[in-house]
């Protein structure tokens, strides 16, 4: 059975020295059983607690960081098989190939392509991280100059593809101020590649033709001194590909082989002859163990649903999702239209606003923080309460946009109409319907 | 109403949606972790819906009576929870706590250097000497786990008279936010009264004091802090 936040923090040190970048060494314990930190991050740990806390020193998948600047981003780091278990940490990063051979312009048209595909969702802004460049003629020259394209005049951060030592310390050279991911070291090139690796501090991915040959591999270059790994069990045929994904992070969560603990990388453009096909194999990954997945192309209708997919997945279920509080205009309403109030539980607003949308009835819609509760659990909560959404109301500003003074509020929280009331004096406060649904007839009637 | 003068709790597993292995207990002294559910309401909630998420508990033999372990309790847990949870302590942070959902209303936390234990709700947004914000502690501890050394509570069960009962009670209490301290003042009073301290609530360091444990530490001895002397909280 795994130590508990208890029985780790007894062999620490208890200085609270701070140098492991939490503020308590109770908190680092805490970490540390859950498999989020490694024990090299204390300083001070004697050798007698490093041995016994072997099993514990670090987390069963490594969280491995790719790339530098705004999209920097790690993949790995999960400490779970299903999300019901508790969350999952870190989101699939998703990647688009191009070949080394691509004309400077044609690139330059592609990544302002890609660049523009960003949506926003929850207010949250979704958009893929990373471009893989792939080495298809052997000219280390033209390979580097591709890569330096990518990392010096886009967001995106880089994969690099060859298995050509040479060719890879060219890319390597040209984008290496942005950390990019080296693919691959398989077993004839692994020498070469580690020590390039290791030189220039990259994570390196491995590819080999099975899980076993992974797993020599992967131990061959953690022996070297490398610790950013990421894994390529090389099937290609999405059932034999989807097994060797599940088999990994079981065989690193439930059996704590060290081998495999890192995260995993899969190439749907390696594996369909379309890009839907190869979004479908792509959204297989991101909810089964893909910490990158790599597609041929980006294009707005195969991205979004991957994308929106790996938002769901990768949304914490512990805590509600949340919008904004604020003022949301809808239907481009003007000095006479309604205002209505809600909460700001993410599930609360789409349904409110879709309703709304829908209706086309001009509307503005006030959205007050109540947490992330639901209209009823938040008035059960205090979180919407009379007082607090009669105040809210007065200091959105909401009064200098519209004529009149009619607050809607939703119908679940119908017991506050006076307290909004008395809060807002001079205001009619109209009890709208319970239900979402019934709110495009009840604008329109 | 005290927990021996039942035979029977209630469990909740109202929680399981999103923290499977999660089984609450509540007893007459122990109210749900969530502060939504009392002993009165898993017993009303089951008599409208016989077949809901508030099942009677039998106790059962009593296997720990310090740190409130039950037979028939852990029977039931190691079924509701499908064999994750074998068995759990009522009236302990310390040794095997009752699982904890992530609903809950507050967290203790113990702080070792002070020989006592804080606790945060979930009002609070700051940093705890612990170490860890009420989200954070939310995130390592919640989810279904019995992690030592953390339990979830409601507000109310802080000064009901079982708290923490296992590991020394409400006297262990050095640090809690001065929002929810002042909020149940005159209960704290009351039940540090009642456990021979009556001026406990003066003793208790809230954020005005400090955020870590080495700034509440001095203070803790200054008040002559009834934890300070008492046994070990960890062995």
């Amino acid at each position: 059975m795994a130590l508990t936040g208890i029985q780790i923090f007894k062999l620490l040190p208890k200085t609270n020295c701070k140098e492991c970048g939490v503020p308590t060494c109770l908190a680092f314990a805490m970490n540390l059983a859950s498999g989020k930190a490694e024990l090299d991050a204390c300083p001070y740990v004697s050798d007698e607690a490093r041995e016994k806390l072997s099993e514990a020193s670090a987390p069963p998948i490594r969280p491995v960081v790719l790339g530098k600047g705004v999209r920097k981003a790690a993949t790995g780091g999960e400490t779970v098989q299903y999300r019901h278990e508790k969350t999952f940490y870190n989101p699939t990063l998703l990647a688009a190939q191009v070949g080394s051979d691509i004309a400077a312009a044609d690139l330059e048209v592609k990544l302002k392509g890609w660049n523009a595909l960003q949506f926003e969702r929850v207010g949250l802004n979704l958009r893929p991280e990373l471009v893989a460049v792939k080495d298809v003629n052997g000219k280390a020259d033209t390979f580097a100059a591709v890569a330096k394209q990518v990392a010096e005049t886009s967001e995106f951060n880089v994969i690099l593809m060859t298995e050509n030592a040479d060719v890879m310390k060219a890319g390597v050279a040209a984008c290496a101020f942005k950390r990019p991911l080296m693919y691959a070291a398989t077993a004839a090139n692994a020498d070469a590649f580690g020590a390039i690796a290791k030189e220039n501090d990259l994570p390196l991915a491995i590819k080999a033709d099975s899980i076993d040959g992974l797993t020599s591999l992967s131990e061959k270059l953690t022996g070297m001194g490398l610790k950013d790994l990421v894994l390529d069990p090389g099937s290609r045929e999405p059932k034999q590909c989807h097994q060797d994904m599940i088999a990994l992070r079981r065989a690193a969560l439930k059996n704590g082989n060290r081998a495999v603990g890192f995260p995993a990388i899969a190439f749907p453009c390696e594996m369909a002859s379309n890009l839907d096909t190869e979004t479908m194999l792509g959204a297989m990954f991101v909810a089964k163990y893909g910490g990158i997945v790599v597609m041929s192309d980006f294009a707005g209708e195969s991205l979004f649903p991957l994308l929106l997919e790996r938002l769901n997945i990768f949304t914490d279920p512990q805590r509600p999702m949340t919008v904004t509080e604020g003022i949301y205009p809808i239907n481009n309403p003007d000095e006479n239209a309604r205002v209505l109030v809600t909460t700001n539980f993410a599930l609360t607003y789409f349904i409110v606003s879709g309703e709304i949308e829908a209706s086309k009835v001009p509307t503005w819609l006030l959205i007050k923080d109540s947490e992330g509760l639901s209209v009823l659990t938040a008035w059960a909560a205090g979180k919407f309460a009379g007082d607090d959404v009669g105040l809210f109301v007065k200091k959105s500003g909401i009064a200098d946009k519209i004529k009149h003074q009619e607050l809607v509020i939703p119908g679940y929280a119908a017991s506050i109409v006076g307290d909004v009331e008395e809060e807002l004096p001079g205001w009619t406060i109209t009890v709208g319907p319970r239900e979402a649904a019934h709110i495009p007839g009840f604008l329109r009637a | 109403m005290r927990d021996e003068d039942v035979e029977t709790y209630y469990s909740c597993t109202l929680c399981q949606s999103f923290a499977p292995s999660h089984v609450c207990s509540v007893s007459p002294e122990r109210t749900g972790l969530c502060g939504a559910y009392n002993w009165m309401d898993c017993k009303a909630s089951f008599e409208i819906n016989p077949t809901g998420p508030n099942q009677p508990i039998e106790k059962g033999e009593c296997i720990d009576p310090v740190m409130g372990q039950w037979k028939g309790v852990n029977d039931f847990v190691y079924k509701a929870s499908r064999g994750a949870v074998t068995h759990y302590n009522f009236y302990s942070m310390v040794t095997d706590p009752m699982t904890t959902c992530g609903c809950c209303e507050c967290i203790a936390a113990m702080l070792p250097s002070c020989n006592g234990v804080m606790t945060v709700g979930r009002d609070y947004a700051g940093e705890t000497p612990c170490g860890m914000k009420f989200t954070t502690l939310a995130g390592v501890m919640g989810g279904g786990a019995s992690s030592p050394g953390f339990v979830g509570h409601s507000k109310f069960n802080i000064t009901q008279g079982k708290f923490i009962l296992g590991d020394g009670g409400l006297l262990r209490m050095v640090w809690m936010p001065k929002m929810l301290k002042e909020e149940l003042k005159e209960r704290i009073e009351k039940r540090g009264a009642a456990m021979g301290v009556p001026n406990l609530y003066d003793m208790i360091a809230d954020e005005t004091v400090g955020i870590t444990e080495e700034e509440i530490l001095p203070f803790l001895q200054e008040k002559g802090h009834p934890a300070l002397s008492m046994d070990p909280l960890i062995g």
